[in-house]
């Protein structure tokens, strides 16, 4: 739907008098006493539907875009000014009904930008339901890397969440999607948060649509649920394995990545019986050399409730068929998706963030891969961090460095007893805490910024009775856990 | 009842033997007892198929109530069990298989007829303030104690392995039967609602509301729990409400001559969207304008009229294994460290500490527990205490070593190392 300059003017308003609202995430999350947005389908208790009834303009907002309640219009006209609630009802955002105004949309703050997406439950054909933001998209967005690129290539945009959020350090940021229900909301989503000029929304399969040329960012949160239907939302099915876009993605990689570039995608990844994940990524890319993977964990998730999250529960079945019908028929519906799962192997299913970095010809490949949890801002800067130390230390670290501790590594506890260390991250970073072993413990805890790395090495070889370039290995693999710097 | 005793024990034997037993549970369901759930049961039926092994047949026969062709099940559980189970209705046959009536749950080392789990509309029997109780009740050996939870008789069966006698709230067919059924129908007497049940007792289990703060028993707590005895009480409380351990002081007119803990395991916010079985719970506390409910488990502990009450908190995770041991040893502790100790006699060693982590920078400590309890962050002179209490050295020498180290008077040091007690780090 075409919109004027002025009615684009209007939208592009809206941000500025939703920050003014305190409409932020952190705040939202407060007013719904939830740890995050993302926890909002699945619900909230009746008491924080209460606290939404409060006479403040974060109140009348969140419970309009994300309760479903109606607001007076001229209240909603007095937050975010008439005009662009007239847009936003143009735009079929928004209706009238005899009790005020309801919102046809949900309105996500992400890191500064404001994102339209479908309701939670989908008004319009279920197939073409545009994504809200969900665990997966918090995380990609979060963990993305925001260097400054040329051109930015967000794959399976959705709600066009980060091509939004690269327009910001990209002077070309490309969304593309086959959903064309997509595109319409991406594009109203580039327009709000004054971004319609570096936005390009483009419909089609993966890379098909694209002009020639290659992105220095890559980002992508792919369909990846594991299931033998076909007749999911878009958004949802993976292939039989979940990795069917996933796998499209990074074979165009070679031709699409540019050098430096970086790959992000977020998926729920099959944990597939005697397959790891980097090993698939590295057959997609033909190899490993020229390349370097990284793999952040965010979570295990139980495979037996990720189905049962996917098909009508008991009740549903037998509300349609009766009670004995439909608990019989639910249990054939589970078992054809464990069927399907046992023949692909998938035992399991992990929320996860995968990298692919291109490295300068002739350099060696490197993997990594460690856990975290679900960030609550951004964590860009820490993953650029972790991707830069794995390339600076794939090689045995110079002797003259005098290693120091990252602000990441806040506090070495040493057991008492065998030597053993723990490693107490910087809560911000979102980093598990973990165990060292007494050699690494013994050489981070005297990495003081005083020692050079030769002379580290050499206290440890006489310590342990070890080679001192064992030591040197050692103090380039706590570099790369982006403990020592 | 020969007959009946003969069987259920050869019954007992066979599921011991198919290694049907509590640990067995979770490798093959990959989830906890409680969490089993109807909307999970093709993927725990599956778990089972797979395995395939006699403990995971018998799960998907008495907790997923699966049917099972007679030969297999006779070939598990023998057929004269098999027989008696059939004629007390808790097996059903149909041409040639066999399908359960009843639950049959293993619990610390035992097994317990209930009702159904996956009954449409029922709640589990175990529930987790059920289930919280029977692996946290300090059970000490003593004379009588009784449980005034209704039901299928769990906590009075688990009771009765360490009392003369155990007393039951409500005689059932299942109650009877699990004290058959555990070898225990001897010391487990079973007594109708209404009735009062007389004596003393050692130890008393209960969940709230069945306990209640206008119970008989509270107003006369003083007389029937004997000195150094346990009331055990599972509770869920909403918040915020008044303290639970307030709450407790109130019922006993004051702290002095009890010992109150208690450990919180978990903690929720009260919501529309609740299972079934906690909706009038819920809704009741929405209403009521309550935000949010909290597990606990309040222990009372009847102290020598002459000794200075106490009270304690701790949070914990919910219990997965037994830490009636360490419930004990910590209510003990909280007895022996509420004065100081006597500090020439006594040689501190560790005692459920599994680990001491020392920072290597600011000295503070973090000593991990064997099990149960959450770790604990020790300040650099309680840290120092711990680091150097093996056994070897008497509290005095330590006292004074660490008050030197630390510029502390000798009572600090003293409280310290006491402290340490209290939280069953040393003993």
């Amino acid at each position: 739907m075409k919109l004027s300059q002025r009615q684009q003017a209007h939208l592009r308003s809206l941000p500025a008098r939703l920050s003014a609202a305190g409409y932020h995430e952190r705040e939202l999350a407060d007013l719904f006493e939830l740890c995050d947005l993302y926890v909002l389908r699945d619900g909230i208790g009746a008491r924080t539907l209460a606290r939404c009834q409060q006479d403040t303009p974060l109140a009348h907002l969140g419970s309009f875009w994300f309760l479903g309640q109606t607001r007076p219009r001229a209240l909603l006209e007095d937050l975010l000014g008439a005009q662009a609630l007239a847009v936003l009802e143009r735009l079929d955002l928004v209706q009238d009904s005899p009790e005020g105004v309801k919102a046809r949309a949900l309105l996500f703050p992400c890191l500064g930008r404001y994102l339209f997406t479908d309701l939670f439950a989908p008004v319009g054909d279920p197939q073409y339901q545009v994504y809200w933001l969900g665990s997966d998209s918090l995380g990609l967005a979060r963990c993305a890397p925001r260097k400054p690129v040329g051109r930015s290539l967000d794959l399976c945009t959705g709600s066009g969440v980060h091509a939004v959020l690269a327009a910001s350090h990209a002077s070309e940021a490309w969304g593309v999607d086959i959903n064309p229900r997509a595109l319409h909301i991406s594009r109203i989503n580039a327009l709000m948060n004054g971004q319609g000029a570096v936005c390009n929304f483009v419909q089609g399969s993966l890379y098909d649509p694209l002009p020639e040329g290659r992105f220095g960012l890559i980002t992508a949160n792919p369909p990846f649920v594991p299931t033998p239907r076909g007749d999911l939302a878009f958004f949802r099915p993976g292939g039989e394995t979940g990795e069917a876009i996933t796998e499209a993605i990074v074979r165009g990689l070679p031709e699409r990545l540019e050098v430096g570039g970086t790959l992000a995608l977020v998926s729920q990844h099959p944990v597939i019986r005697g397959s790891h994940l980097l090993d698939r990524v590295e057959s997609w890319l033909g190899g490993a050399d020229g390349w370097g993977l990284a793999y952040l964990m965010m979570a295990p998730l139980d495979r037996d409730e990720m189905i049962a999250g996917h098909i009508d529960t008991p009740g549903q079945f037998a509300t349609q068929l009766g009670v004995e019908e439909g608990a019989a028929a639910y249990r054939r519906e589970f078992e054809t998706w464990l069927d399907s799962y046992e023949a692909n192997g998938i035992e399991g299913v992990e929320l996860g963030l995968f990298y692919v970095r291109r490295l300068e010809p002739g350099l060696p490949g490197w993997r990594t891969e460690c856990q975290l949890n679900l960030p609550s801002g951004s964590l860009s800067s820490w993953v650029e961090d972790w991707l830069d130390a794995q390339e600076r230390f794939s090689r045995p670290p110079d002797p003259g460095w005098r290693p120091s501790w990252t602000p990441g590594c806040q506090r070495l506890m040493l057991d008492a007893r065998n030597g053993e260390g723990f490693v107490f991250r910087d809560p911000a970073c979102r980093l598990g805490d973990f165990y060292l072993s007494p050699e690494n413990a013994f050489l981070l805890n005297r990495a003081d910024g005083r020692q050079s790395a030769r002379q580290l090495a050499q206290s440890f070889a006489l310590r342990f009775e070890r080679k001192a370039g064992e030591g040197l290995t050692r103090l380039a693999d706590l570099g790369r856990q982006l403990l020592l710097s | 009842m020969t007959t009946l005793r003969r069987s259920l024990a050869g019954l007992t034997s066979s599921l011991q033997a198919a290694g049907y037993e509590a640990p067995a549970l979770r490798p093959i369901l990959k989830r906890g007892i409680l969490d089993i759930t109807p909307e999970l049961l093709p993927a725990l039926v599956r778990r089972c198929q797979r395995e395939g092994s006699p403990a995971a047949r018998l799960i998907a026969f008495w907790l997923l109530l699966e049917p099972a062709p007679r030969c297999e099940m006779v070939d598990l559980m023998g057929s004269e069990a098999l027989e008696t189970l059939v004629e007390q209705g808790l097996v059903q046959e149909e041409s040639g298989t066999f399908r359960a009536r009843a639950s049959l749950y293993p619990l610390l080392g035992g097994y317990y007829l209930a009702d159904p789990v996956l009954s449409p509309g029922n709640t589990p029997w175990l529930s987790a303030p059920e289930y919280a109780l029977a692996l946290t009740a300090p059970r000490t050996s003593g004379e009588e104690a009784v449980d005034l939870n209704p039901g299928c008789g769990v906590q009075t069966v688990l009771n009765a392995g360490h009392h003369r006698k155990s007393w039951g709230r409500r005689v059932t067919p299942l109650s009877l039967l699990n004290a058959l059924l555990n070898d225990r129908e001897d010391s487990c007497r079973f007594a109708a609602m209404e009735e009062v049940i007389p004596g003393t007792f050692h130890l008393i289990t209960a969940r709230l509301p069945f306990l209640s703060e206008d119970s008989p028993l509270v107003s006369e707590l003083a007389q029937r729990l004997e000195v150094g005895g346990t009331l055990a009480l599972a509770v869920r409380q909403l918040i915020p409400d008044q303290p639970l351990l307030d709450r407790a002081e109130r019922w006993l007119g004051g702290q002095n001559g009890w010992g109150l803990a208690q450990l919180e395991h978990s903690r929720r916010a009260l919501s529309l969207k609740t299972p079934l079985s906690d909706l009038g719970f819920d809704m009741a506390g929405l209403q009521a304008g309550f935000q949010g409910a909290a597990e606990s488990l309040l222990f009372i502990r009847r102290l020598e009229s002459s000794r200075p009450g106490w009270r304690t908190c701790l949070t914990i995770t919910p219990p997965q294994k037994p830490i009636s041991d360490l419930v004990d040893a910590w209510l003990e502790a909280q007895e022996r460290f509420s004065q100081a100790p006597p500090l020439a006699s006594w040689r501190p060693r560790w005692s459920y500490t599994e680990r001491l982590f020392l920072d290597s920078r600011s000295g503070l400590g973090y000593a991990d527990f064997t099990r149960g309890f959450q770790s604990a962050v020790l300040d650099p002179a309680s840290a120092f205490l711990l680091n150097r209490s093996d056994g070897t050295r008497s509290a005095e020498e330590l006292v004074k070593a660490c008050a030197e180290e630390y510029a502390l008077t000798r009572s600090q040091a003293a409280e310290s190392l006491a402290e340490l007690g209290r939280r069953v780090l040393v003993v």
